[in-house]
């Protein structure tokens, strides 16, 4: 159903305009929470992304903007409301709307516009160190403030009673991985609640950007999460070229979308290593695995001269052309790569032991995944049918449909079959570009102007969500969600009922990023 | 049944070992296994025989580090094979890699794994964030570079370093100390 013909039963939401896939609406603050909730829950939209930006210098308000996806008529909403400066809150949408929950949060440490009657509003990026009243992205907050070093509690949850144990991990782990702090309460093994404590490696990003020309920023954007940077560059630039009005190349997005594909690829192979070989013992698996990552990573150096497909993707188009000398080479070694991972991940998969690692273990229930609002392989493995390359296609997944992988019990299992039938997906998807590929130019005259737009593209991890916002040439405001920020609180609902032990296998199924989640 | 398909896997099962042609396609293994030479030359020397253990402490990267440094371990360089391995806890480990430009939520955690590590450390800056904040060092909920944190010995430049400046930057470190 089209955007426009479902705000038609509404009385409260005002259409201010349309811009390509984009409709921008408006409704008052009272009624935000209220027309979300029959958004979400009758009209079938998701709560894609919600952000705050700081409107005084104009009329004294901050502004609250919730983006919602359309997927069945491949639209986006943008909903925006506006609170006084002189009393910033509005009634909270994560009472009704799950989904909500880490960005009303986000937003009353970033802005200090409050959620009210939020059920727990707890600080979430602002650690013990950062002083009350601190607000990072209101614009009267300079980039470079020296803050005072403070000791405000920051509280997690606790359970008490008879043999009850609480374990806290991190944020520095035994292994060489990302800093995030855990917190087991257990009964003997089995966890009764689990939650993370991140935005340790929380850099400023947002604020970074504000200020900055688009080709200033890009390097930003391919440095949220270093093992996304083709798609978070990609997200980055097509939300840059929404605002510009830019067509790029058929070749340019075909080259766009293979390094996408490459990016995955790599990642898929990494996990499908990482699940197999370092979360459950079996130690052939990750050898292997990782021999073969490799080689996916040196295929980037040479194309890229980078390992980590970094560089490639611009606005306008891509930074280079590549031969057909060397897509021919793409193919083969991420063919060979391919390959050579499903005869090793068809040996796991015949071993009862490692079945019995993954299967009905770290369970995430279709309808949490719903709620949460999960994205990726989360969601999909759960049953949830969502990938923006089908929903909202981008580049040549328009030319070459995709079919969407699935699992339905969201165990570990089922996380581990999606991203193995993805591997085959994407595999078929580079033969096709590198046989297809149109010749042309790479490269579109790109000349940004004032606007907002949004890119959206599926990463390895799940669907970015990058919202940016340019005025008078630079940016104003710009949100990357990246995948992981809606996924993380997930484990609240798998870790209960599982062993401490089955934890990181757990977390290497979902392989969520922390930089990408911290900016 | 299941020992007939151990046997099967066992002789028609896949081939787990790479082409030796395919490992030394690229000349930085080459190069790779120079520096690593010597690393192990100098680490037989400082540690009387022993290898040398490190541990990597994340100050706010962008995981391309992590990466990088996880790669370290697989069969294309395996960096095993000249003493040197990643441990668990920094009360094991001689040398601290340090990656990222150290966030004011990170800086507490990067101080006190130096300070449980035991004397003398050798704490290497992996990456353009370790060495002086890189793209980020401008803003609030940064530090800066790992030496604005703990004493530094050496800087291993990189967006990320690949695994062969790093073994390089390994060396670099150890010669001074020697």
């Amino acid at each position: 159903m089209n955007i426009i013909d479902i705000l038609k039963n509404f009385s409260q939401i005002q259409v201010i305009d349309q811009k390509g896939d984009t409709v921008f609406a408006s409704v008052q603050r009272e009624n935000l929470a209220y027309v979300t909730t029959i958004l979400v829950n009758e009209y079938g939209l998701s709560l894609s992304s919600l952000f705050g930006s700081d409107n005084r210098k104009e009329n004294q308000t901050f502004g609250v903007h919730v983006i919602f996806g359309n997927d069945s008529a491949q639209q986006w909403l943008k909903l925006s409301t506006s609170v006084p400066a002189s009393d910033p809150q509005y009634p909270s949408i994560t009472k009704t709307v799950m989904a909500a929950h880490w960005y009303e949060r986000y937003l009353q440490d970033m802005f200090g516009v409050v959620a009210k009657g939020h059920p727990d509003p707890r600080r979430l990026v602002n650690h013990e160190n950062i002083p009350v009243g601190t607000f990072p992205l209101r614009k009267d907050f300079a980039l470079n403030a020296k803050l005072e070093k403070a000791s405000v509690p920051y509280p997690m949850h606790h359970v008490a009673g008879e043999g009850i144990f609480e374990i806290p991990v991190g944020p520095i782990h035994a292994g060489i991985i990302e800093p995030g702090h855990f917190r087991f309460n257990v009964a003997g093994e089995r966890i009764l609640t689990l939650e993370g404590k991140l935005f340790f490696t929380h850099k400023g990003v947002e604020k970074l950007l504000e200020g900055k020309t688009v080709e200033q920023a890009l390097p930003f954007s391919e440095r949220l999460s270093g093992d996304m940077a083709a798609a978070h560059g990609l997200a980055f630039a097509q939300a840059a070229e929404k605002i510009a009005a830019c067509q790029v190349s058929s070749r340019a997005e075909h080259l766009r979308t293979l390094v996408c594909e490459l990016e995955r690829i790599t990642m898929h192979i990494h996990d499908l290593a990482n699940i197999g070989g370092m979360g459950t013992g079996y130690s052939f698996i990750a050898a292997n695995g990782f021999r073969i990552k490799e080689r996916m990573m040196r295929l980037s150096g040479i194309i890229f001269g980078n390992r980590f497909w970094l560089g490639f993707v611009i606005p306008g188009g891509v930074s280079f052309d590549i031969d057909n000398h060397k897509l021919e080479k793409i193919l083969l070694i991420s063919k060979d790569a391919c390959d050579e991972m499903q005869k090793i991940v068809a040996q796991a998969l015949a071993s009862d032991g490692f079945l019995d690692r993954l299967q009905t273990t770290g369970v995430l229930p279709l309808e949490a995944a719903k709620a949460f609002g999960a994205l990726g392989i989360a969601a999909r493995g759960s049953g949830l049918d969502r990938d923006i390359r089908r929903d909202h296609p981008h580049g040549a997944y328009k030319e070459y449909p995709i079919e969407v992988a699935r699992e339905s019990k969201g165990d570990v299992h089922s996380r581990y079959l999606v991203r193995i039938q993805e591997l085959k997906t994407s595999l078929a998807l580079i033969e096709k570009i590198v046989k297809n590929i149109p010749a042309g130019e790479i490269k579109t005259a790109f000349e940004i102007k004032d606007g907002f737009a949004l890119g959206a593209v599926e990463s390895w991890r799940g669907e970015i969500l990058c919202a940016l916002e340019i005025k008078n040439g630079v940016i104003e405001r710009c949100f990357p969600r990246d995948p992981s920020f809606c996924n993380w609180a997930l484990f609240g609902i798998m870790g209960p009922g599982n062993i401490v032990p089955d934890f990181p296998l757990i977390n290497k199924s979902l392989n969520l990023s922390y930089s990408g989640t911290d900016l | 049944m299941k020992s007939l398909q151990l046997l099967k896997i066992l002789f028609f099962g896949p081939k787990v070992t790479e082409d030796e042609k395919k490992l030394r396609d690229f000349p930085e293994d080459a190069a790779f296994q120079e520096v690593g030479e010597q690393v192990a030359l100098i680490v037989k020397k400082l540690y009387g025989g022993r290898s040398l253990r490190i541990r990597a402490v994340d100050g706010g990267s962008t995981n391309a580090e992590e990466i990088e440094l996880t790669a370290l371990n697989n069969a294309y360089y395996d960096i095993d094979r000249f003493g040197l391995s990643f441990v668990a806890s920094p009360r094991h480990a001689d040398m601290l890699f340090v990656t990222g430009p150290v966030t004011r939520n990170l800086e507490t955690a990067v101080r006190t794994t130096y300070e449980a590590a035991p004397r003398p450390c050798i704490v290497v800056a992996v990456g353009d964030g370790a060495c002086d904040g890189g793209i980020w060092k401008d803003s609030y909920a940064v530090v800066g570079g790992v030496e604005k944190v703990i004493p530094v010995d050496i800087k291993i430049p990189g967006d990320p370093p690949t695994p062969t400046e790093i073994l390089r930057g390994v060396l670099h470190a150890l010669k001074s100390k020697v």
